[in-house]
């Protein structure tokens, strides 16, 4: 066969071999041509070496390790051949191949050179221009991952004054696995070749290929796994939503393949159940849809395991949803009776809506002593609320059953005068800060908490005691804790005093406190309310605590309240056009005067509320004034000054 | 032996009395001359005076010290608007803080004599001024309306009245408003929406037209919020501050809050205390 040069080369060829033998060879290569446009018609978006229009594109094998790097190995001919198996992914799975390097081309010993051809020896680097995947082609090409290297289809490496940008990298993604068995990558074979040939010399090919350089990376794309549910804590029987995600659902604009392999409930109690939300009933429960949600009324608490094969790994996350269980509440009024009368005992379910029935024998009257006191006779157990004469004091119990929950509950009913409510502490007497633990009690009888309150000369400060019968907490200042409650239904509260002793004193806290009495001030602050530490996030200590020279010469000693640092933060993310400089924070007394202050006594400088402020990143001017004020003034400040109060318009607020 | 227990309880009883009469007397007999110290004492009397007032509190202030107040007020007031016009620092007429301070205590009087005052003090510097006259409710109306539409009033004046309004309208005050009083307020929200107006007037002026819920007053929003020219048209020709025009428009149309919010006269009154807030 004659081997076929470039195009420019048809006429010489003509000459050298004749009519007939030239179309001859013109038709193999036709059909060869065609076998590869075919085979490349199935790979999608292969390109195919079209010999005749230039060197053309060179494939090369590699071997796709997921998650390693690989060297292309590129064999010194322009036909390279070779196979590499490709790992097998027993599910479906997302690859990202990058490839870097470069690639040069040297005309061969063959290469005839001269009218317009490179002379041999001549090299170029081609680049990589970029390299082909089968994107859906596994039917097709066998899981074959292509890399191609072209030196840009028309171009002869060599051509004086011809130019080539070099490009250093591509990258390509792919879908392999779904249970296919690895396959080899195959090089197109010799229609990739082109041969030259000197005249009356030996025939060979027409290029070389650089070996090395070329680095081309496979890993698998990974998402992670999500599995939250919405909401986690609800009542009994309420709805949940369990969504299940992955992150990130695409890359490179290829869906991140996953599927939902089981769900697993494990319930807190009454053995097992059947997961309320299996894997079928997520939906859309086909496709790589980004999230996948079941919506189900749940009965337990318990938790919920998702495991899922995630572009080829096996993830697994879990959610904890907390079922409050249904309650069952039986009150009897009175709760308290002077003597023998009617009481209405009722017995209720919570939520409201389930269907529930008293079970056994629904009530139980158990008075304290002896039997009896409960007449005409004892409630039903069709009856959810009775009403009976009582004449001793006692329990009366109810069991109910509300689906796998069997629930109980007693009144009490006293006959006679309830007891107070009774509050004991601790300690009496602390210093500063100490803890004290407050414990309630009512004689034995039942009994609830609606509040606390720790009250300190006329001023009452709620305490984050909620309903709880003990509350311990830190104390600073003398004063007597309330706890609000009722004993059985009659409202009552009880109270205990304690006295906080002060704390020693740093002698240049006691100089600031008595500049307070030289300057009658109209706060008289302790020794807890200094501090030689603190700032937030975006105010220094030093700024808050003086920010000039003579505002507070004791420093690191100041007294910076809550109110002004929260105040500060707010207003400066309520700002949100970047730092707020402060000129003025704390003042002591003496310092509040030296900066010509006429607010000697009153200032809320001295109290640690107030701030002298400018903008930190942007010209002062009185818009930028106003910007900042409406920034504080939504933080709800009790001064807010204007640009014309002070010469150097700083923005002044107190909290 | 009866008769001289009794004898004795009479006699322990009318001691009792006179020490209360004479102690109760004697805080009557200050509040005259901490009236005199409040309108002509020195910076510092004037200073310790004001916190003795306030200290006493609303409820134990007498009519001389009430008046007195209100007096130094007004007196503070004028001076803040002569410093506005002579375009020079109120700082350098009286203190800003004692300005505010005096605004701080009147509001707290729950006085409806001092309702003009307290109007005069809006935007001068102390935030609890609006929350005391929403309070008044349709009593204060007439002042807050006459600072918002006064042309000479200063911008922050205008804010301050316009924010006043709102909680007017939101409902803070003792009863509904009037139909005449809304239909002055929606007039007075419709001049601040339109014309050329400072962006901080036009921000407030923004947020009453929504709490009014009056379909015209929302079209202008709309308006604000989809056309930058309407914005340009009301004088504010900052870029920056057409963005934030537009965009808080949209909030509030969407049904963002407003701020700053109404505080209560318990609220007040704990914010003024001065260990709160620790």
């Amino acid at each position: 066969m004659v081997p076929l040069g470039p195009l420019p080369h048809v006429a010489a060829q003509l000459k050298r071999h004749g009519f007939v033998r030239f179309m001859k060879t013109a038709f193999t290569r036709f059909c060869m041509t065609l076998v590869v446009v075919l085979l490349a018609g199935g790979c999608g978006s292969d390109e195919v070496l079209s010999p005749g229009t230039g060197p053309g594109t060179l494939m090369a094998d590699f071997v796709p390790v997921a998650g390693g790097t690989v060297t292309v190995p590129i064999p010194n001919q322009a036909t390279p051949e070779g196979q590499a198996a490709l790992p097998t992914f027993s599910r479906r799975t997302l690859l990202r191949a990058t490839m870097t390097g470069t690639v040069e081309i040297t005309a061969s010993p063959y290469n005839p050179g001269g009218a317009g051809l490179p002379e041999p020896g001549q090299a170029r680097t081609v680049g990589l221009p970029g390299f082909q995947y089968n994107a859906s082609g596994l039917y097709y090409c066998g899981a074959q991952l292509r890399v191609a290297y072209s030196s840009g289809g028309f171009v002869i490496p060599c051509v004086a004054g011809e130019s080539m940008d070099t490009v250093v990298s591509a990258q390509g993604f792919f879908y392999a696995g779904a249970g296919e068995a690895g396959t080899a990558f195959r090089t197109a074979g010799s229609p990739n070749a082109w041969y030259c040939s000197k005249p009356g010399g030996p025939t060979g090919p027409c290029w070389y290929y650089s070996t090395a350089g070329q680095t081309v990376t496979i890993e698998r794309v990974t998402a992670e796994l999500n599995v939250t549910a919405t909401p986690t804590t609800v009542n009994y029987l309420d709805t949940v939503t369990v969504t299940v995600s992955i992150s990130p659902a695409q890359a490179g604009g290829f869906n991140v393949p996953w599927t939902i392999d089981s769900v697993r409930w494990v319930a807190d109690s009454f053995g097992t159940q059947v997961s309320p939300c299996t894997w079928n009933l997520f939906v859309p429960n086909t496709g790589d849809a980004p999230s996948r949600t079941c919506r189900r009324p749940f009965s337990r608490s318990g938790t919920l395991t998702v495991s899922a094969t995630v572009s080829g790994d096996l993830k697994q996350k879990a959610v904890r949803i907390e079922v409050t269980p249904p309650q069952l509440k039986v009150t009897a009024s009175p709760a308290s009776i002077p003597s023998a009368q009617s009481v209405t005992f009722t017995a209720s379910v919570t939520p409201s809506w389930v269907t529930w029935s008293l079970s056994g024998s629904g009530w139980t009257w158990r008075p304290d002593s002896g039997t009896g006191g409960i007449s005409p006779s004892n409630c039903w157990w069709y009856e959810k609320t009775c009403t009976r004469t009582i004449a001793k004091s006692g329990w009366m119990k109810a069991t109910a059953t509300v689906g796998e929950y069997a629930l109980k509950d007693s009144a009490r009913v006293l006959l006679g005068t309830p007891p107070r409510l009774q509050l004991a502490a601790d300690k009496q007497a602390i210093t500063a800060g100490e803890t004290v633990t407050f414990t309630t009690s009512a004689g034995g009888e039942p009994y609830t908490i609606s509040s606390w309150v720790y009250r300190v000369d006329s001023t009452s400060q709620s305490v984050a005691c909620g309903t709880a019968l003990q509350c311990v907490t830190p104390l600073t200042t003398t004063g007597t804790m309330w706890v609000f409650g009722a004993v059985l239904d009659r409202p009552d509260s009880a109270s205990a005093a304690v006295e906080v002793a002060g704390v020693a004193c740093d002698d240049i806290v006691l100089t600031i406190i008595g500049e307070y009495e030289t300057f009658q001030v109209n706060l008289q602050p302790t020794c807890p309310d200094f501090s030689d530490h603190g700032g937030t996030a975006h105010f220094s200590w030093s700024e808050l605590n003086g920010g000039f020279e003579d505002g507070n010469p004791h420093e690191p000693w100041g007294m910076v309240r809550a109110a002004l640092t929260t105040g500060l933060e707010a207003t400066r993310t309520n700002y949100n056009r970047g730092g707020i400089r402060l000129s003025s924070g704390y003042r002591c007394p003496h310092g509040n005067t030296a900066v010509g202050s006429t607010a000697p006594q009153t200032s809320y400088h001295m109290h640690g509320r107030a701030a002298d402020m400018f903008s930190s990143d942007h010209t002062w001017t009185e818009d930028e004034f106003n910007l900042l004020k409406t920034a504080a003034d939504a933080t709800g400040p009790i001064e807010s000054f204007l640009w014309t109060e002070y010469p150097d318009h700083h923005y002044h607020a107190a909290w | 032996m009866m008769k001289t227990r009794r004898l004795a309880l009479l006699l322990a009883n009318a001691l009792l009395v006179t020490v209360l009469c004479a102690t109760i007397g004697e805080a009557q007999q200050d509040q005259p001359a901490l009236a005199r110290q409040l309108l002509q004492g020195s910076r510092a009397e004037r200073s310790r005076a004001l916190d003795t007032a306030r200290a006493l509190g609303a409820r134990n202030t007498g009519p001389e010290l009430r008046a007195a107040l209100i007096t130094l007020l007004d007196r503070n007031n004028r001076t803040v608007a002569d410093a506005v016009t002579r375009k020079e620092p109120v700082a350098t007429f009286e203190d800003p803080e004692f300005i505010a301070h005096v605004a701080h205590v009147v509001s707290q009087l729950e006085d409806a004599q001092a309702i003009p005052a307290l109007a005069g003090a809006l935007g001068t510097g102390s935030t609890l001024v609006r929350d005391a006259l929403a309070d008044f409710g349709e009593r204060a109306a007439p002042a807050v309306l006459a600072v918002v539409t006064s042309p000479e009033r200063h911008y922050s004046a205008v804010d301050e009245g316009l924010i006043t309004l709102r909680f007017m309208v939101e409902g803070t005050g003792p009863r509904p408003l009037s139909a005449g009083t809304l239909d002055q307020i929606r007039s007075a929200a419709r001049q601040r929406l339109t014309g050329k107006q400072y962006f901080t007037t036009l921000w407030r002026a923004i947020d009453l037209a929504v709490a009014l819920n009056d379909p015209g007053l929302r079209q202008i929003v709309q308006a604000l919020a989809s056309d930058a020219t309407e914005v340009t048209a009301r004088g504010v020709t900052n870029p920056d501050l057409i963005a934030r025009t537009q965009q808080r428009a949209t909030q509030r149309l969407a049904g963002g809050p407003s701020t700053p919010r109404y505080r209560s006269p318990t609220e007040r009154s704990q914010r003024l205390a001065p260990r709160s807030m620790r």
